[in-house]
């Protein structure tokens, strides 16, 4: 099997301008890029608002065709593959957004939410009951929760049961999308815990995108620094943001917060 | 005399079916930053809205709230409103929410200033270019856009701008950076501390990210379930924790050690009428879980409601 689990051939997306909009004739998401995410690591993609990471991102996952360029997912060209092969394959690429809230549906329980998932997945009618406990305990979650629907549920309980979801199709690639930047602080903690042990337990690759530098810093292998649509840098951990060569990175790193940098005691504006 | 403080709140409890804030002390002097950290559900907002006088119709609440000394209770609902336009002012978390996306910006300044001090049409259209360029928008075009036109980043300047137009000695800042880009967060803070001490006005800053209150603050109070479980300067709050629940705060934030840490996996209740983080606590034992803990004075002005406060981890 190909060590590289997603690899992005010169891709582009540009999105055609929507009738009877005013705004520009087309848009840009990302233009030429190229990456290639190693099995197993976690690959974290950084940049701000409106910058083309999320569009990446779903590309990536097949969730949107590329206008331009090829993706290939364990080494095979997803878009060459025949409509059914394709899914096959695109099933084993899961994506986690940022609001739980938007991607489960309110009106159907938990339970049902995941049924789907497994439905999807090609699993037995009858193992679901099974898999849906099994799903819930590998995200640390009571399984009597499935009786219960989204809005009962805390932000973190929410986030958990949408990887419970990604999980049912045992992918072997998750893209999570600022995964935990709507959820209070000790939370977001508990979540990225949570990542990196199904990773270890599941053997998963992640690409994770964030605004936030110092979570990816944390926990990434790989770190690809992007600005309207281009990768400005690619390097391993820690050590783009720390060396930050472009100086789009360290612009970006200057611009974030960081501990022990209180700016009234600093500069004495008390 | 001395002057007298820019706030004080006594005791402050408010309920809904159940208590949400359990008796609440703060004080803030004019010129200084207090940064009220928690997370959801730790009545925060709350509080704020009681000093603002807003709170929502079936809330109950009692303890004293007092601005410059004069006791909020005191005054009729109309006296209120109208010293609430002049003397607080608060900034959102979501500006898109809290500017109104049908009128222009420049309209919805000098509506304000029309309205809340009676200014005459000449007054305020000579007073807003001078608002928006002291929160860092061109005038000329920000005046005249819609909210939805502007950037996030620029909405939120906008709404400081509103904010202060009445000149208030206290500015209660909800979260004002949670929903925008980290790259824009720190200019926004910048802006805020600027403003502040300029106009020599009094800041609360509630927030659940640590490196902002950080960033801010002067002092800071940590908020759990209603109660403030630990408060003090915030060098020594944010440097050397007291409180196990202000340490788990500070462990969660990503940085080097991140991913060798030991943090409690689950969103484990507390044990009712006993200490709120107990059942997520590594020090937490029987007494505990048997009855909530008061705010115990420390040296160098700390307090921290926790009988095992300062115990190495």
């Amino acid at each position: 099997m190909s060590d590289t689990v997603v690899e992005a051939r010169n891709l582009s997306k540009v999105f055609p301008r929507r009738l009877l909009s005013s705004g520009p004739r087309r848009i840009v998401a990302f233009e030429d890029v190229s990456i290639a995410i190693p099995r197993g690591s976690v690959y974290g993609l950084v940049g701000e608002s409106g910058c083309g990471k999320s569009s990446l991102a779903r590309v990536l996952v097949g969730i949107d065709r590329a206008t331009k360029g090829s993706v290939l997912l364990e080494g095979r060209e997803l878009w060459g593959l025949g409509s059914k092969e394709r899914k096959t394959a695109a099933r084993r690429h899961q994506m986690v957004y940022q609001d739980p809230n938007g991607s489960l549906d309110p009106r159907h329980r938990i339970g049902t939410s995941l049924h789907e998932a497994l439905i999807a997945a090609g699993v037995k009618r009858a193992e679901h009951k099974k898999e849906v406990a099994r799903l819930l305990g590998l995200v640390r979650l009571d399984p009597d929760l499935a009786e219960r629907r989204p809005h009962e549920l805390s932000g973190g309980q929410r986030q958990r049961v949408v990887i419970a979801r990604a999980l049912a199709t045992s992918p072997s690639f998750m893209a999570l999308d600022e995964p935990v930047s709507s959820l209070d602080v000790s939370v977001q903690a508990s979540i990225i815990d949570l990542l990196m042990n199904l990773r270890s337990m599941m053997e998963l690759t992640y690409l994770l995108i964030s605004h936030d530098l110092a979570l990816v810093a944390a926990i990434c292998d790989r770190i690809s620094v992007m600005k309207s649509g281009s990768i400005v840098e690619t390097g391993k951990g820690r050590a783009v943001i720390e060396s930050a060569s472009h100086e789009y990175t360290r612009e970006l790193r200057d611009r974030s917060l960081v501990m022990g940098g209180n700016r009234r005691r600093i500069h004495g504006t008390a | 005399m001395d002057e007298p403080l820019l706030l004080s709140v006594d005791d402050l409890v408010v309920s809904f079916e159940r208590p949400v804030v359990r008796g609440l002390s703060l004080r803030l002097e004019s010129g200084k930053v207090l940064a009220l950290v928690g997370e959801s559900g730790s009545g925060k907002t709350m509080s704020c809205l009681t000093i603002l006088g807003l709170l929502p119709q079936n809330a109950r609440h009692s303890g004293s709230v007092r601005l410059s000394g004069e006791k909020l209770a005191d005054f009729s609902e109309e006296d209120l409103a109208k010293r609430r336009r002049r003397r607080v002012a608060m900034v959102f978390q979501e500006p898109r929410a809290y500017l109104d996306p049908s009128m222009k910006i420049g309209d919805q300044i000098r509506e304000i200033l029309r309205f809340n001090l009676g200014q005459s049409r000449r007054e305020a259209a000579r007073r807003c270019p001078v608002l928006l360029e002291s929160v860092g928008l061109g005038a000329s075009r920000v005046a005249s856009a819609y909210p939805q036109e502007l950037s996030g980043g620029m909405c939120q300047r906008a709404s400081i701008a509103l904010a202060i137009s009445c000149d208030p000695s206290l500015l209660i800042a909800d979260e004002p950076t949670t929903a925008l880009d980290a790259s824009v967060q720190r200019s926004i803070l910048d802006l805020l501390l600027d403003t502040v001490t300029e106009r020599r006005m009094g800041m609360i800053f509630v927030t659940h990210d640590l490196r902002a209150a950080d960033y801010v603050a002067d002092t800071v109070a940590v908020m759990l379930d209603g109660l403030i479980v630990e408060e003090g300067k915030s060098s020594d709050v944010l440097s050397s924790p007291l409180h196990p629940y202000t340490r788990l705060l500070l462990d969660s934030l990503p940085d080097e050690g991140f991913l060798s840490r030991k943090r409690p996996m689950d969103e484990a209740p507390a044990a009712p009428g006993g200490c709120p983080f107990s059942g997520r606590c590594p020090l937490a034992e029987s007494a505990c879980r048997a009855s909530l803990p008061p705010l115990f004075s420390h040296p160098r002005g700390r307090k921290a409601r926790c009988i095992k406060a300062g115990a190495p981890r």
